[in-house]
């Protein structure tokens, strides 16, 4: 199968300030990416490029189509949750399943009905009068009603408890997820959702400084908690991080073999977000 | 087609004064007049109350049904004075209310294109609102004749087929929808540029409407010294009524030369205003605001 995003060369400027510099990436069927950056990084720029909401230089290609200029075919195969609450306020939630029915193609009323019927949300009640979590929990259900191949999420938990994210996560996971469809979703909250991610990007400065699947971040990345009398050696092997926890040295290592590092301490899986503060501190700024 | 409807009906479930207000203002005038009636009725007041001497003392219910029409039309007109309100703020805020609660992000994640979201915002000015103003201006004098039949009927007038004749009924039922169609044609290019300044308005949209034509009023003022850009806007505003109605025997809804007629009211020569250059000209400004609301819709980031 053709890659379901592949982007060459994308750039995009805000007055003077390069959003996007030169990013190229593909993302291939049946992914979940998640698209890691500190605040300004890039990553809601490249979000709104891939569904052609913003022009940009290069070229991008989303489904074999051009988001800008096609958007809203392309969203008969792309859904997005661009944030929370942008949904309107005066629309009941019995009508927003009744105006999905008539515009999309691919909705399915049952499965969205299905969905909410798991959640408090009443189909009576207008959206303005739901809670933050119920909000978000009835735009995924819309969204999971849509036999959609690539769905994109822009911080779809900010703000919410931890108990609407999990479920939030678990549903997306269990009842959207397969072979066919791609994930590509950014958040703060990292650490929940880097055991269902298949890729890994980072973005800062708008530049990509790391694009991997997790499988090969796991290979590649290596932290390890140095025995003290072994720090020098350590040191000489080039760590690309080093942090301090209880008085000792923690070093994170890319790309040397994990027998070379087992000698020097215990070895240790690094999380999302130890490496994404690796890289951030680490790459050029 | 089926989406395009969708569009309509969101219309109406987000800009729900589309209906409300014809409707409210067809029971107010409803509750107003029938409640007067019965409170007459039941204190037992004669016809001069209800109609003015010149009926009640000769009940011709013949002539009386030729001004039935006049009636439809007045009342007509009565709703369309609040309908060009009620559109008009309608126009400002359709494109500019998404941008302001953010909801634009989710209109745009569905499979719709921007012409077809603009378009429908005119649709609904145009076509649907118009209609719902007409149905409700119907059903009110619709209801009020009833009444009134019902009132001779209680009054021994037992012939009161006269108010019911059908051509004269017949003329204003067909005839209004192409008249409200003909003066709605003519407010195009108002409707276009009230939403392209719902396109554009960062926010005050109603301001970003006004204030344009406001200021070049002003600077040909300052600079000529002449009248012109308000004469052209003046047109605009109210030139289809001395275009489609021969003011010079027309006093009045229904009304000739003092003398009641029991139809439309005269109309001018219908063909030399459907393809006047004004009429045209109008269209032609209005695809230009169009293109323009469809291009910021569609082309400016919105976040």
């Amino acid at each position: 199968m053709s890659a379901v995003i592949r982007a060459e060369g994308l750039s995009k400027s805000y007055g003077g300030v390069r959003a996007l510099d030169d990013v190229s990436f593909t993302v291939e069927p049946g992914r979940i990416v998640g698209l890691i950056g500190p605040n300004g990084a890039g990553k809601t720029t490249a979000l709104k490029a891939i569904l052609g909401l913003t022009p940009y230089k290069g070229t991008l290609s989303v489904m074999g189509r051009d988001p800008y200029s096609d958007r809203h075919r392309l969203m008969q195969d792309v859904s997005f949750i661009a944030d929370v609450a942008t949904l309107p306020r005066w629309l009941r939630v019995s009508k927003a399943l009744d105006m999905m029915t008539r515009i999309h193609p691919r909705f399915d009323v049952e499965k969205a009905r299905a969905f909410l019927a798991r959640t408090e949300v009443r189909a009576g009640a207008r959206v303005g009068e739901l809670s933050k979590g119920m909000i978000v929990q009835l735009h995924l259900a819309l969204v999971m009603a849509i036999d959609a191949r690539l769905l994109v999420l822009d911080e779809p938990t900010l703000g919410l408890d931890i108990l609407y994210r999990k479920a939030f996560y678990e549903a997306l996971l269990n009842d959207y997820f397969d072979e066919q469809r791609t994930i590509l979703v950014t958040t703060h909250q990292v650490e929940e959702i880097e055991h269902l991610l298949t890729d890994l990007m980072f973005i800062q400065h708008g530049r990509l400084v790391l694009n991997s699947s997790m499988d090969a971040v796991q290979d590649s990345f290596v932290e390890v908690l140095i025995a003290p009398e072994r720090v020098a050696e350590a040191e000489r092997l080039q760590p690309v991080y080093r942090r301090e926890l209880f008085g000792r040295k923690l070093f994170l290592f890319e790309g040397v073999a994990r027998e070379r590092l087992a000698t020097l301490g215990e070895l240790h899986r690094p999380s999302v977000a130890d490496l994404f503060v690796a890289k951030m501190k680490g790459a050029p700024a | 087609m089926t989406g395009f409807v969708a569009l309509l009906r969101r219309e109406l479930w987000e800009h729900r004064s589309i209906l409300i207000v014809p409707a409210t203002l067809a029971g107010l005038i409803l509750s107003t007049v029938l409640g007067s009636a019965i409170y007459a009725l039941v204190r037992g007041y004669g016809l001069e109350m209800v109609f003015d001497n010149h009926w009640h003392s000769n009940p011709d219910t013949v002539e009386m049904g030729r001004h039935v029409p006049a009636a439809f039309i007045a009342m007509a007109a009565f709703f369309g004075i609040v309908l060009a309100i009620n559109v008009t703020l309608y126009l400002v805020d359709c494109l500019y209310a998404d941008r302001r609660d953010r909801s634009i992000l989710f209109w745009k994640s569905l499979p719709i294109s921007d012409t077809a979201t603009v378009l429908s915002k005119l649709t609904t000015a145009l076509l649907v609102a118009p209609a719902a103003a007409l149905v409700a201006a119907f059903a009110t004098t619709f209801i009020l004749a009833i009444a009134a039949t019902v009132v001779l009927w209680s009054h021994g007038v037992e012939n009161t087929s006269g108010l019911w004749q059908v051509q004269p009924l017949l003329s204003v039922i067909v005839g209004m929808p192409a008249l409200t169609l003909m003066i709605a044609a003519w407010y195009v290019p108002v409707a276009a540029w009230c939403v392209l300044a719902s396109a554009w308005a960062p926010r005050a949209p109603l301001l970003w409407a006004a204030l344009p034509p406001v200021a070049l009023i002003i600077v040909e003022q300052i600079a000529f010294g002449t009248h012109r850009v308000p004469e052209f806007l003046g047109d605009r505003m109210g030139g289809v009524f001395p275009r489609l109605f021969d003011t010079r025997h027309y006093v009045g809804f229904g009304i000739r030369d003092d003398e009641f007629v029991g139809t439309l009211p005269a109309l001018q020569d219908i063909s030399s205003y459907l393809t006047s250059l004004d009429l045209w000209g109008g269209f032609v400004a209005a695809a230009v605001f169009v293109a323009g609301a469809i291009a910021l819709r569609r082309y400016r980031d919105e976040t």
